[in-house]
């Protein structure tokens, strides 16, 4: 999830994290 | 995991390139959104569900929301802030005409934020990752028209104005109930 996401709940309210469907085979390079 | 901003822009973007569409990134984005709301909420068949979306790529998840909540027979209307013509994306705009094709949602356009009923729902997909400096109008009256309500709110990947890589937020920002957020 994005880093600063977490970090404001009291503006978020509940968080659910989604998998989009993005091949991981796009991470390669980038993480 | 957490990720930074930049690096998901990364990772979409060589999807894309691989040929999985941002398209489909959208529409998976969306029908998530919705199959967690219906979790959370449940029964939303009788409920009044305002969208509000904005020219970007957030406002397309929106839009594919809309179609999916049309399929649980909610009363969905589309607030789109701003003209369909200056919708950003081919994403967006490629959603935005699937639903000028369905009577079962309700679609409004421009700078005007007074309705003629009470939300029991509302969804803030008007800005996403990319905001930059103060939010202006209609954006700005938007966000303070959900603040100001005593509906459910539900924000698209992060509420409208929260800087997802600082933590830090525009001069106003949604103050949601809950948050459905992306990874690959």
């Amino acid at each position: 999830m994005k880093k600063g996401i977490p970090k404001r709940k009291d503006l978020t309210g509940e968080i659910f994290v989604e998998k989009i469907g993005i091949p991981p085979e796009a991470e390669d390079g980038v993480l | 995991m957490e990720i930074s901003v930049d690096d998901m822009y990364k990772i979409e973007n060589k999807g894309h390139e691989m040929g999985f569409l941002k398209k489909f990134m959208m529409e998976n984005a969306g029908a998530a959104s919705v199959k967690r709301l219906a979790e959370k909420l449940e029964n939303l068949q009788s409920k009044q569900i305002l969208i509000f979306v904005g020219l970007g790529n957030n406002g397309g998840d929106g839009l594919v929301m809309a179609r999916h909540l049309a399929g649980y027979d909610a009363k969905v209307t589309v607030m789109l802030l701003g003209t369909p013509d200056k919708i950003k994306t081919e994403e967006s705009n490629w959603n935005w005409s699937i639903l000028e094709k369905m009577p079962s949602i309700r679609l409004l356009t421009g700078n005007s934020i007074h309705f003629d009923f009470n939300p029991d729902i509302i969804i803030d997909s008007i800005l996403g990752t990319g905001i930059s400096g103060d939010i202006k109008e209609p954006y700005a009256s938007a966000i303070n028209y959900i603040n100001e309500t005593n509906s459910y709110k539900f924000a698209v990947d992060v509420p409208s104005g929260l800087d997802p890589q600082t933590r830090d937020t525009a001069n106003i920002c949604t103050k949601c109930d809950m948050t459905v957020t992306f990874i690959k």
